[in-house]
């Protein structure tokens, strides 16, 4: 494994988990939520990122117990080589989609608001070649880049936020105290898809220097996002109200155009609103290029990723081709959402709790002396 | 090796400045930027007049003469961006609406309903959401052929118009743009918007024009338009003329300076009122009747206070009458309150809303105050 040196510091571990999270859904959040449940859209997100942040708490637990090890290693540890495998595998398509998906997304959302006469392609060959050139330097050079961006992303979608409250109606909100819980908790599921991406985590506490402040660091991250989120949702509730926040394909880019900024020199702030957004999602796709890679060659066996960097490069560009249009694209997002709910929802709670059962792992074996 | 990174170094900058450009970029001279666009009733049944006025920014900038400064290119068409295809055929720039300032709808077209033709504006990326919808008395055309001396296209005019005195006059009714239109259309509440004629020279802004749903049912004046402004939370500082204070003879004028209204709605069962509380200041602005003496004695303040709330009051009642009985259309949106309020309720009531609309009763309290009286006595 990677020299002392090479390893991530708890501040990129924090804001590898956060830029992950926070990319596509950032600016179609909002409509998601509301399409979900109408008045509780705010509590939803921050029930969801509430679950998120617990659950980033059992991933970083789980990978506390095994030093040194991604998943990739122990879950051969905890459950045995030949399952082991179905789950690499489970985790190689989880990122391959997750990519292509992510990369689509943005690629439609950058064609919708700024290049409308760039052919698709181009936009998702460009970012490829980009993300293969930081991917292909590891982890580390992925981390240092989160670490580097998100003060960048963090600032400019807070001066959104506080931009939009101009024409924010607090009045849609008055009715908060009549919301349905009962349809919150069946939504969150909805909801969660928005923070995949969470589940570097899985990866990352490996390659950490201190392996024991893992916990606060994820649910930092995680934590962080919940907040920018939360705030996101609601915005855009008060300035569109629901009834029209349904209908916005892309709410927060109609936030960041409804916006007159003060003394009206720059009118266009979406444009403004749009860079520090790809920025995002870049290292959104980034991270997922990077994990793709990295689960492929074990599941293989290998041991040097890089090759695969190059490698699943096509297999991202053309599943990301796969949907025909906006809809195919929405039902991928559902399958993609719903085979993340497996990948790394499920699985990491079932080992976890395998893993204190049978009491594998480094705290497992100091009980077991 | 020295040699070699120097090389590299300059093919570098090189490269970035030569090799990086836009696949999209339309230079500026090349742009037309679309103003205005106004949209009437066509003369077959279901096509429109379709007017855009282009800038033509050299004339803008520079000497031109006044009436060089735009250009209004008219065509007819089903839909909007059909109109903006046949005039691309007659124009030799790119049009760009992204500087759009206004949409004028002719009160005809506005009769037969205008969500149908709303929905390019907002699925359109380049149209800005800050843009204002106008409703025109006239046909488009009279109101496009009107460049006053001190704006350089009718759209400007009209905009600035909006921009600069809507806060300063409460007979203007509140600009709605683009953004605040969608929120009403989506949800099909009434609203009303700013209504404009064309005169000789000039346009006005005379009232407001009354949706219901989407549909024009009728006209504002300029003081129900005030009397409106009341119930909806946006008091600008206008002034409020007062007849027989006291038995004095001549106007009294009270100008306004702040002020705030707060509406809730109280539901009982299946009815609901309205509690209005209006808080204005202001300062005595005109009198008509010159060396009066007892302005400054707290019992004439106090009549004068008493006066101005009675009216406020009857101008409430009377505006929410005209809305139950003439238009029965609820352009407060008190529908919308409601729902802010008590979304379940609105929600197991929305079909039977324009009834229970009917049927309500406003209780107004209104406190004026009167800070100030000028310089005079």
């Amino acid at each position: 494994m990677s020299t002392e040196k090479d390893r991530l510091s708890s501040v990129q571990v924090m804001t590898l988990a956060a830029m992950t999270i926070i990319g596509t859904g950032l600016i179609n959040l909002p409509r998601q939520v509301v399409e979900a449940v109408e008045l509780g859209g705010v509590l939803l997100t921050l029930v969801a990122g509430g679950t998120v942040t617990t659950l980033s708490v059992v991933i970083t637990l789980l990978g506390r117990r095994f030093p040194n090890k991604t998943i990739i290693e122990y879950s051969s540890d905890i459950v045995g080589p030949i399952l082991a495998k179905g789950i690499h595998l489970l985790l190689a398509v989880y990122f391959l989609v997750g990519t292509a998906l992510v990369l689509r997304l943005f690629s439609d959302a950058m064609k919708a608001f700024l290049l409308d006469n760039t052919p698709i392609e181009v936009i998702m060959i460009t970012m490829l070649i980009l993300t293969i050139y930081l991917a292909q330097n590891g982890i580390n050079a992925v981390a240092r880049i989160c670490e580097a961006f998100f003060p960048i992303v963090l600032i400019s979608s807070s001066i959104l936020l506080i931009l939009g409250l101009k024409n924010f109606d607090i009045k849609e909100f008055y009715s908060l105290w009549q919301v349905d819980l009962v349809d919150v908790v069946q939504n969150i599921s909805a909801v969660t898809k928005a923070y995949l991406g969470f589940e570097v985590l899985l990866f990352a506490v490996a390659f950490m220097a201190k392996p024991k402040k893992a916990v606060i660091c994820g649910v930092a991250g995680v934590g962080l996002t919940t907040i920018i989120y939360t705030a996101t949702v609601a915005i855009c509730i008060g300035v569109f109200s629901y009834d029209a926040l349904k209908f916005q394909m892309y709410p927060t880019m109609e936030l960041a155009k409804s916006i007159d900024f003060p003394g009206a020199f720059a009118e266009r702030f979406d444009v403004f609103f749009a860079i520090f957004w790809i920025v995002a999602v870049f290292t959104t796709i980034c991270v997922l290029h990077y994990l793709a890679g990295f689960t492929t060659v074990r599941l293989i066996g290998l041991k040097n990723y890089r090759p695969f960097i190059y490698l699943v490069a096509p297999i991202i560009y053309f599943l990301a081709l796969a949907p025909q249009n906006i809809y195919q694209v929405k039902l991928c997002g559902q399958i993609f959402s719903n085979l993340g709910g497996l990948a790394v929802v499920l699985i990491p709670i079932l080992l976890f709790i395998i893993a204190i059962i049978r009491k594998k792992g480094e705290r497992g074996s100091e009980e077991a002396k | 090796m020295k040699r070699r990174n120097k090389v590299v170094f300059w093919g570098i900058c090189i490269s970035i400045i030569l090799l990086t450009g836009c696949w999209d970029r339309v230079e500026i001279e090349e742009r037309g930027f679309v103003m205005g666009i106004g949209i009437d009733t066509g003369e077959k049944e279901g096509e429109m007049l379709i007017t855009y006025q282009i800038a033509l920014p050299a004339a803008m900038f520079g000497e031109g003469e006044a009436d060089k400064k735009v250009w209004n290119v008219s065509t007819t068409s089903p839909t909007i961006i059909r109109a903006k295809k046949n005039i691309k055929t007659r124009v030799d720039k790119v049009l760009n609406v992204e500087h759009t300032r206004v949409i004028i709808i002719s009160k005809e077209l506005a009769e037969q309903g205008i969500a149908a033709h709303m929905d390019y504006f907002l699925r359109d990326v380049d149209m800005r959401r800050r843009t204002d919808i106008i409703i025109s008395e006239g046909p488009i055309k009279e109101i496009f052929a009107i460049t006053p001396p001190t704006a350089r296209s009718t759209s400007d005019y009209l905009a600035d118009i909006l921009l600069l005195n809507e806060q300063h006059v409460h007979r203007i009714s509140s600009d709605v743009d683009l953004l605040e239109l969608a929120k009403n259309l989506r949800r099909g509440s009434d609203f009303i918007l700013v209504k404009a004629k064309a005169g000789e020279k000039d346009i006005e802004l005379t009232g407001a024009a009354v949706f219901r749903k989407d549909t024009y049912v009728g006209h504002l004046s300029p003081d129900e338009v005030k009397a409106t402004k009341w119930l909806i939370d946006d008091i600008s500082r206008g002034t409020i003329i007062l007849q027989d204070v006291d038995g004095l003879p001549g106007h009294m004028v009270f100008e306004i300076s702040e002020g705030r209204s707060k509406v809730t709605p109280r539901i009982q069962g299946e009815r609901v009122d309205f509690d209005v509380q209006i808080r204005i200041e202001g300062d005595v602005a005109e009198m008509q009747h010159l060396n009066f003496e007892n302005i400054l004695t707290q019992y004439f303040i106090e009549n004068l206070e008493r006066a101005i709330e009675q009216l406020i009051k009857r101008q409430c009642h009377e505006i929410l009458k005209k809305a139950q009985e003439k238009f029965e259309a609820d352009f407060m949106d008190f529908g919308g309150l409601v729902r802010q309020y008590n979304a379940r309720w609105f929600k197991a009531h929305e079909q039977q809303w324009r009834e229970i609309f009917k049927e309500s009763e406003l209780n107004v309290s209104v406190d004026a105050n009167i800070r100030r009286i000028g310089l005079v006595q």
